[in-house]
């Protein structure tokens, strides 16, 4: 076989993000739009009065620090108190500089500090800061989860894991806690203790990051859902901002489009895609590819949601445009490290569609740590071993996988990577044998793709070889080609 | 009465009993003392000591849709002020303002009840730690740790004699010349045993300097240490004003704020805890940074010490060991007094 990327399992599981980068994304915001507006009740101030008397820096700060709290950000005495701390910046503090900058700026989605995979160097700058920080404050449950999935992306699990269990201790019903501890023990394949924490937790069916985090962890590993019907009842629940239930929306979509019931499948979708996260944006963009259903005005909603990378690159893929896909791909990778989807996408294109190993060579080794239980990453990173020439290292790989618990997919393609491997090594009766398993199996799950992919393989095996079946092959190929329609093989086909 | 002069602005040159003379007016409060007017003076007595007159100005009762209602808060948090204060005379608290005299000055050329103004004499300070700081040319710190000193002092006095302050700010820690730092203002404060409108408030003090779980109206306990626990924030407050220039609820908002995208909202204390504890914790970074550079050494202990006193959790507020023990009050503020007695000796010997 070729790399693969299994198009046919997609969940809204929560990204593994740090917290400056989810507050970035606005996944912390208000759960209700009333809610915004609300500020502490108090006395009646006379900070304003006191500045209009006396302007100087401390009224300033006062009434500014007021207005912050109390989210009076219209208040034009404080915008002028704003303005005369930036003309006193000589004199006062930089954090009083950020106050008043921070007052008159709308806010500002910032994801530049989102660091290169590639580089450990920074998630152990990263580590080192945050062990300091927990040194010295160590009630700080934020910190601690920070650190659980910088470790994590280092592959040190065990680490990672007694790093969230602290965090968890000390705040159990945090909504970041909750989702960012339920992501880990996704990432640890402990599917169960990740939807038992969250269905157990008292926000579940209160609050629809958490019950939507809930349903997808559930899903994707076939555990029966909780109380669909709350779920149901809570993304119907106007004063909830469609902003805080888009996940939960394509959540249930694809719980009722696994069940066949298409028809309100696209219409969640289409709730989940009003104003979306970008996780929530790439599900829609996955339903609608096997509903056969239109997102609209994707381009709009692209460029209008941070970080949907995997939107575009799933969006761009389908368009076939390989190239901006695959940057948009290489852009998802570096968003979310601690997930093997976007390294096994990126791979695809490049083996796929650009008949480019060495470029999947390197995007795999980048991370080959993190995911090396993976079984679809491993695959796509032993056929880049096998097509690059490097048989030795690949057999090593592939004898060194776990072979336990794996999906009918995934145990298919495996079979055809086999195959590959027998022809590689001289053995093509077995290595036939082994593809015609593959392809029968895919045809069996009904995964017409997989097995036009691993039939266009085998006839490019038994050409490089010269073999007498070489021609039945490629007709073969061809054949399943016209028929499913495997657009992203177009060109390596025409060079059969 | 609408239209004619009000009689707490027309002290200027009334002799008052105890020999006071009414000098000159030096500012008007809006809605000091419990959210009522009062009207500021310079007064002399005979032997040449000048001191600060505190003039409460009733008019503003007169003007309220209700005035017997108005009539009777204002007097009713007069009174309790002017108790507090002669408690904390008698009790001769040396680090909180006490009152010199008070009493009540018939106003000519006004007529009926309106001519009527009560007054508190205080001592006169040269003005607060605000004014004292914007003074300075380069950071004195061992000014700075000596009137933290003096404040920790000053609250502990309040607290032994069971008071809450429920508003210690940059503007009530007022300087004495020789004397240094005092506490002022119990315009706020609440009394075990004497129920106050202030002990109904969810912020009694200034919302700016409110603590965390005060925003959200969250009591960790039901007796009364919630009141000191909350002054004992206030104390590791002024820490951030001397080094940072703003309160620590201002610079944990600010973080806050930023991370929220200007959204955060105040519906769970226990479930937000985490974003406040990680705002404080931004707030902290800010705040050593600024020690390091203006106190060298003692930085450390002075950054330790404000992540104690302003711990956004009230549960773990406070000196660890002291919460640790069942034999003092988890309030207690005796090791910080030590604390920065300790610090300030050792910025007055310049040994840092």
């Amino acid at each position: 076989m070729s790399a693969t990327f299994n198009t046919t399992i997609r969940q809204t599981i929560p990204r593994c993000l740090d917290y400056a980068t989810i507050s970035s994304l606005g996944l912390l915001r208000a759960l209700r739009q009333h809610e915004i507006k609300i500020g502490p009740e108090s006395q009646v101030s006379n900070a304003a009065i006191k500045w209009q008397k006396d302007p100087n820096i401390y009224t300033a700060v006062d009434l500014l620090a007021e207005a912050l709290i109390i989210k009076d950000f219209e208040s034009e005495d404080a915008k002028r108190a704003a303005r005369y701390l930036l003309n006193q910046y000589k004199t006062t503090s930089p954090i009083i500089n950020e106050l008043a900058t921070h007052f008159l700026q709308q806010p500002l989605i910032n994801i530049a500090h989102l660091l290169d995979v590639s580089e450990p160097q920074n998630r152990y700058t990263n580590i080192a800061n945050l062990k300091k920080s927990v040194r010295f404050y160590h009630r700080n449950p934020i910190a601690w989860c920070d650190m659980a999935i910088n470790y994590a992306t280092l592959g040190q699990m065990d680490k990672s894991r007694s790093a969230i269990e602290v965090a968890l201790n000390l705040a159990p019903n945090n909504r970041f806690i909750l989702r960012s501890a339920a992501s880990c023990f996704v990432h640890f394949k402990e599917y169960d203790r990740a939807s038992h924490l969250l269905s157990h937790s008292p926000l579940y069916n209160v609050d629809p990051w958490i019950t939507s985090a809930g349903i997808a962890i559930a899903e994707s590993a076939d555990i029966p859902t909780k109380s669909i019907k709350k779920a149901k009842v809570l993304v119907e629940d106007d004063n909830l901002t469609q902003f805080s239930r888009s996940e939960l929306s394509v959540s249930i979509g694809t719980k009722e489009m696994k069940n066949g019931a298409e028809k309100l499948a696209k219409t969640y979708m289409h709730q989940g895609i009003i104003d979306p996260t970008e996780n929530a944006l790439a599900q829609a963009e996955w339903m609608s590819s096997q509903l056969n259903a239109d997102i609209g005005n994707f381009s709009n909603l692209g460029n209008k949601v941070p970080a949907s990378y995997e939107a575009i690159a799933r969006h761009l893929f389908y368009k076939e445009d390989f190239k901006n896909s695959l940057t948009s791909a290489k852009q998802w990778c570096s968003y979310e490290p601690l997930s093997s989807m976007p390294f096994v996408f990126s791979t695809y294109i490049t083996s796929l569609c650009f008949d480019d190993e060495p470029e999947s060579l390197r995007i795999l080794t980048s991370v080959l740590p993190l995911h090396k239980t993976d079984s679809d990453f491993m695959n796509n990173y032993i056929c880049s071993l096998a097509q690059t020439g490097d048989i030795e290292a690949a057999i090593k790989n592939f004898m060194n996988m776990d072979l336990r618990n794996l999906r009918d997919h995934q145990i298919l393609v495996l079979t055809a990577t086999q195959g590959l491997l027998c022809f590689r090594t001289d053995n093509a009766e077995k290595g036939r044998e082994l593809y015609l398993e593959a392809i029968r199996g895919f045809e069996r799950i009904q995964d017409p793709r997989s097995a036009t992919v691993a039939a266009y393989y085998l006839a490019a095996e038994e050409k490089r070889i010269l073999s007498p079946y070489k021609d039945a092959r490629i007709k073969d190929a061809k054949s399943r080609f016209n028929r499913f329609k495997v657009f992203e093989l177009t060109k390596r086909i025409n060079k059969l | 009465m609408e239209n004619g002069p009000r009689a707490a602005d027309c002290l200027k040159d009334l002799k008052l009993k105890e020999g006071w003379r009414v000098k000159s007016i030096m500012h008007r409060h809006p809605k000091a003392t419990g959210g009522n007017f009062s009207v500021g003076y310079l007064v002399v007595n005979n032997d040449g000591r000048k001191a600060y007159l505190k003039a409460l100005d009733y008019s503003a009762a007169f003007e309220n849709p209700d005035p017997p209602r108005a009539v009777q808060a204002l007097t009713t948090a007069f009174n309790f002020e002017r108790d507090l204060l002669t408690k904390c005379g008698d009790r001769r608290l040396k680090r909180v303002v006490t009152a010199l005299d008070s009493g009540t000055v018939k106003v000519p050329g006004i007529l009926g009840i309106a001519a009527n103004v009560s007054y508190i004499i205080f001592e006169l300070a040269t003005g607060d730690i605000r004014n004292q700081v914007a003074q300075w040319q380069e950071f004195d710190v061992a000014w700075a740790l000596r009137s933290l000193h003096h404040s920790a002092v000053g609250l502990q006095e309040l607290h032994n004699s069971h008071i809450a302050h429920q508003d210690l700010k940059p503007s009530n820690v007022l300087v004495f010349p020789a004397v240094g730092s005092k506490l002022s203002d119990i315009g706020r404060a609440s009394y075990i045993g004497t129920p106050s409108r202030n002990d109904a408030l969810q912020i009694a003090g200034d919302p700016g300097y409110a603590t965390p779980e005060q925003l959200y109206g969250w009591q960790p306990f039901t007796d009364f240490s919630s009141r000191f626990i909350v002054d004992n924030y206030h104390l590791g407050s002024l820490i951030f004003f001397f080094f940072l220039g703003c309160s620590a609820t201002h610079a944990i908002s600010l973080k806050l704020s930023k991370k929220h995208l200007k959204e955060f909202t105040h519906t769970d204390f226990i479930k937000d805890l985490p974003y406040i504890q990680q705002a404080f914790r931004e707030a902290l970074d800010e705040l050593c940074l600024s020690t390091d550079i203006k106190t060298g050494l003692l930085s450390q202990e002075i950054v330790m010490i404000a992540q104690q006193l302003c711990e956004p959790d009230p549960r773990f507020r406070g000196d660890p060991r002291v919460l640790a023990s069942r034999h003092v009050p988890r309030y207690d503020l005796q090791p910080y007094i030590s604390r920065f007695d300790r610090l300030a000796r050792t910025a007055e010997l310049k040994i840092l």
